[in-house]
């Protein structure tokens, strides 16, 4: 994480972004939208840059930056592990498999590897309901996902047989 | 086709050009290609179809349609015209199932077509079925919204058009003043699908009625769609906005013309990518056609739809907290009055609705009010699609008249529980709801009677619950979820939710008191009557309506320390039978390695130390280990 | 328009609030949110009170601080339900500012001492109320947000460290009603939000005036020159004996 955190961020990508939009309060969301999409979570200096651009102050910034959920101040991993915490996933089973991949790859859910590989996260419902549970790895739906298929799906991230519930 | 349709007559001739040319007796093979079904690969499965097709010079239509609601069952593939049904197509073995539907089923002559028995479905007795509409799931419902999901390619105007889309707008803006629109949808009772269930027609008279500012010259008001589906269950809305984006599109059409609103928003879910880009494809093809923007078919009326994302916060849904997110701000809920349809967005006059109510106003606007309103009960008129979900045979989408019971629901729709367990309790109404015991079964479900019941119709997911779900962990799970959710505003909803919290955990975890349902009981009342807007005000649903149903389950949890669920981890035990081989699975995979014993020799669980993570009983395949209530 | 609150008809002008109307009748509403030169907030729900609009329908609980008075209105101010519903919700604040004068003050009050609820793990003594928020975007510099969401969230600067926008006027510390902000005056130095401002010495008194910052902001909005904010109320009033005494030229004083 450490490691993420020190390299100086290259905000290139920032510019094609703030040109999408009319440069005023009301493009907020979608930018940093766009921003969470382009870096996989909000740079302070790109927030900077967008507050700016925008014409909204830092503060009004870091307030919606931090309200929704699906934004990031910290740098995520380079893969995503998200488990559905539906209603119909919950009966299902999906509390178990994130206590299967907190012991699995040591991180609480909402936090990244060390090494920064994986996040592993949460999301209240992603409207796949009648699969559930489900587990999306990097965009790829696992559906009535198992501890095995969820190992099976991260096996090429956190290496291992894949065949084996657990180490 | 991105040709610019000039005027009404052009629509009406495109359409009847494109029913000419279709012919209803060629064959076609349709792949649901919904969010479900492609996480079961149907995109694989829709390309090996195609490809298979041109290699053996087949004169049939590949089509990737709409969510057809049967998700569990997914890959789901429809073959045309006979409509014989297939499910979980290309799961173990793609290549030979695209293969042997293609040579016996599609290549076959009308009439000679083989089935492949291993690609059926069987009913819960065994009975293989044939077509689409005897299979119980879709036999039992009124697919009214949901009959385009199956038939059309959701990434196609062609399609909406040939089979009847836009012809309710034509009709509206060629032969009825917008004051006759919003008459027909006030006559026909349509109520809110989004969980309120307010009138439509009333919502969009005041939206009309009220003054605007003026922006350009002229007064400005706005529609907006609803599609953030924030309750945890509930996917009707991702199906329609991914099957049939034009049916939105046409409502918000219909209103912003019987309303006098220029533009409109659908606010989608950021955890909808799909949908969102199924929206984008159909506005802009619209925009093409002249459907949308100005001068809509040469009519002079002028309107534009923008896609904007959620990002990941329940409260969104609701109609205050949406419009702050759209303005750029965070979703916070603000006191009403002023109500949305006086000033909203902008502080313009904005008419919010739920996707599932847009989509029912081209249908009431083409057959009449008079039509709706037979469909339905009393007080509830029309359709309503349910995401049946949980502990049934058959999970997907359902869509029956206002009015079913919910024995039809979930017995002859979703074919009873799976693997044979008891019913407990259907949950309804999400975070807002409540569970309905058995004995509530052979309630006719409407706006009205769920409500009365102590439940809600909320947006439309329905939970069904087995006996071993622990209805106090199901309370607790909609508090951590809420608590997860509240926006921070009042304290009531903000403070009282954590200390509801703090109860329900001190009950799943084996410190429960009578006194602490004392507590949550003082503590109720005051959350739902003082708290600003309605996530804080239905709050404590789930936990009154399970108190009110299930105490004894609470008491259990308390007097007994026990889990007769088997699920809260504090209050049960997990014990291995003498069905045990000893194939030593459980004591290989066991977290905390506190399973013991010799190959092919009975296996022992050290239960102090045993953290009840369920990892044994669910990799044991001869079934030996028990779970039991108390420790 | 005329509506009763408690039975009572009062008179009310367009546009008036519940409270407003409320308050002038001498009738004792607890508010902690609410602060007259700021738009209501509707947060923290202690003004609460029954509405019905006609006679046989059940009461509306409804926050008074934005409910618009209505011709007809029937209210209730204190009625068994309001008071239960103000205890649990002062007995909730306790769990976030056991240290705070006025919310003891306004539980027991109520009939609340300690919290009979689960505290906060490490009580900061804010209510989250957002006066402080809604004052400096008022008169501040939105220096100042509410991060996070429900009950996690904080009042904080942008990224917790970053105090540039900050201009020392001390509005937020002045309207918190726990006082849970820290403000630290020592001789010209002010310190808030982690940062240390001078305060201008008054030309004519050499007391503390306000930041360079805060006078450049208010410069900004007004249209005024700085100059004229670095003056005490006490060096203004030394100001004006002294030009009185010069145009009437009687007494001592320096001249104008």
């Amino acid at each position: 994480m450490s490691a993420l955190q020190a390299t100086p961020v290259d905000l290139a990508p920032l510019a094609p972004i703030l040109q999408r939009y009319p440069a005023d309060r009301r493009s907020l969301v979608m930018v940093l939208q766009d921003v969470q999409a382009a870096f996989h979570y909000l740079p302070r200096e790109a927030l900077l840059t967008v507050a700016d651009h925008l014409q909204v102050p830092r503060s009004h910034v870091y307030h919606v930056a931090t309200f929704y959920k699906h934004f990031s101040l910290t740098p995520r991993g380079a893969h995503t592990c998200t488990v559905c915490m539906g209603t119909a996933c919950h009966v299902r089973g999906a509390g178990q498999l994130v206590e299967h991949l907190e012991r699995r790859t040591g991180v609480k859910a909402g936090d990244t590897t060390p090494d920064g590989q994986l996040t592993v996260e949460t999301v209240n419902c992603v409207g796949a309901c009648a699969l559930g549970p489900v587990v999306i790895v990097d965009g790829e739906y696992v559906g009535s996902a198992t501890a095995r298929k969820v190992d099976r799906a991260l096996k090429p991230i956190l290496g291992g047989d894949g065949k084996e519930g657990e180490e | 086709m991105s040709e610019r349709i000039p005027n009404l007559a052009a629509l009406e001739a495109w359409r009847a050009s494109l029913q000419a040319a279709h012919d209803a007796n060629r064959k076609a093979i349709a792949i649901c290609a919904g969010t479900g079904c492609k996480a079961y690969g149907s995109d694989k499965l829709a390309e090996a179809f195609r490809k298979g097709v041109a290699e053996r010079g087949l004169d049939v239509d590949v089509r990737a349609t709409g969510c057809h609601g049967f998700c569990e069952r997914g890959p789901l593939v429809v073959i045309y015209p006979s409509m014989i049904f297939y499910q979980e197509v290309g799961r173990k073995n793609l290549a030979k199932d695209v293969a042997e539907i293609l040579d016996q089923t599609v290549a076959a002559a009308p009439g000679a077509e083989q089935i492949v028995p291993r690609l059926q479905y069987k009913t819960p007795a065994g009975e293989a079925v044939v077509h689409e509409r005897d299979v119980p799931f879709y036999k039992h419902q009124n697919r009214l919204i949901l009959s385009f999901n199956g038939k059309i390619d959701p990434e196609s105007l062609a399609d909406y058009v040939r089979n009847g889309g836009y012809r309710a707008l034509g009709k509206a803006l060629g032969s009825m003043t917008p004051e006759q629109v919003l008459a027909e949808v006030e006559a026909s009772g349509l109520r809110g699908r989004g969980g309120a269930g307010f009138p439509t027609g009333r919502k969009w008279r005041f939206t009309r009625t009220a003054d605007a500012p003026r922006v350009d010259g002229r007064p400005m008001k706005y529609v907006v769609c609803n599609a953030d589906e924030g309750d945890p269950g509930a996917f009707m809305d991702r199906s329609v906005l991914e099957g049939n984006p034009h049916g939105v599109l046409e409502g918000l059409l219909l209103g912003a013309y019987a309303i006098g609103a220029r533009e409109g928003y659908v606010y989608v879910r950021n955890e909808y990518p799909l949908a969102v880009q199924r929206l984008t494809k159909a506005i802009a093809d619209a925009r093409a056609a002249g459907l949308l923007g100005d001068d809509i078919l040469g009519t002079g009326f002028a309107f534009d739809l923008h896609v904007t994302r959620g990002a990941g916060a329940f409260v969104c849904g609701e109609e205050t907290a949406l419009i702050g997110s759209v303005e750029g701000n965070k979703g916070q809920p603000r006191f009403r009055p002023p109500y949305p349809a006086v000033s909203g967005l902008w502080g313009c006059p904005t008419n919010i609705n739920n996707v599932e109510t847009w989509v029912n106003v081209p249908l009431i606007v083409d057959r009449g009010a008079a039509w709706f309103a037979g469909i339905g009960t009393a007080g509830s008129k029309g359709t309503k699609i349910f995401s049946l979900v949980g502990k049934v045979n058959h999970t997907g989408l359902v869509e029956v008249p206002m009015g079913a019971s919910l024995r039809h629901i979930v017995e002859h729709i979703g074919g009873g529980i799976k693997d044979g367990r008891a019913f407990k309790a259907v949950q309804t109404g999400g975070p807002s709801g409540g569970c309905l015991p058995e004995s509530m079964l052979d309630l006719e479900v409407d706006f009205d009677t769920l409500t009365a019941a102590g439940s809600m119709m909320g947006s439309g997911g329905m939970i069904v619950m087995d006996d071993r779900t622990c209805m106090v962990d199901v309370a607790r799970y909609f508090i951590d979820f809420l608590i997860q959710e509240s926006c921070g505003k009042c304290t009531p909803c903000r403070d009282g939710l954590i200390q509801m919290g703090h109860l329900m955990h001190d009950l799943v975890e084996g410190r429960g008191t009578h006194a602490t349902l004392d507590r949550l009981e003082a503590l109720a009342p005051v959350v739902r009557d003082a708290s600003l807007c309605a996530l804080g005000q239905t709050a404590p649903n789930p936990v009154l309506s399970t108190l009110k149903y299930f105490r004894h389950e609470y008491l259990a949890h308390i007097d007994d320390k026990q889990c007769p669920a088997g699920v809260c981890k504090a209050l049960i035990t997990y014990r291995i039978t003498d069905r045990c081989t000893g194939c030593t699975i459980c004591a290989v995979q066991c977290p905390e390695k506190v399973i013991t014993g010799e190959k092919k020799a009975l296996h022992l669980i050290d239960e102090a130390r045993c953290t009840r993570c369920g990892v044994c009983h669910s990799v044991c395949t001869f079934d030996a280990i028990d779970i039991l209530p108390g420790r | 328009m005329i509506l009763t609150i408690n039975g009572r008809p009062l008179a009310a002008r367009p546009g008036e609030t519940l409270l407003q109307v409320a308050r002038r009748a001498g009738i004792d509403l607890p508010t902690l949110c609410h602060h007259e030169g700021l738009e209501a907030w509707g947060g923290c729900r202690l003004c609460v009170v029954e509405m019905r609009r006609h006679p046989d329908e059940a009461p509306k609980v409804v926050p008074s601080c934005l409910q618009a008075a209505e011709d007809g209105l029937r209210v209730e101010t204190h009625t068994e339900n309001l008071l239960r519903i103000r205890a649990t919700l002062l007995d909730l604040l306790l769990t976030r500012a056991p240290g705070s004068e006025l919310i003891r003050r306004l539980a027991l009050e109520h009939g609340v001492g300690d919290t009979t609820f689960v505290p906060q793990a490490e009580p900061s003594n804010c209510i989250l109320c957002t006066l402080c928020t809604r004052a400096c975007a008022a008169v501040g510099a939105f220096a100042i947000s509410t991060a996070g969401r429900g009950a996690e969230g904080e009042i904080s600067l942008p990224f917790v460290d970053d105090a540039d926008a900050c201009v020392g006027c001390g509005s937020c510390a002045a309207v918190c009603p726990t006082g849970c902000i820290e403000l630290k005056d020592e001789g010209l130095a002010r310190t808030i939000w982690g940062r240390t401002f001078q305060r201008v010495p008054c030309e004519v008194s050499g007391e503390p005036t306000i930041t360079r910052e805060h006078a450049a902001l208010l410069s900004k909005r007004t249209g005024l020159p700085t100059d004229g904010f670095f003056v005490t109320d006490e060096g203004r009033r030394r100001q004006t004996a002294d030009t009185i005494a010069a145009l009437v030229g009687v007494g001592e004083g320096r001249a104008a």
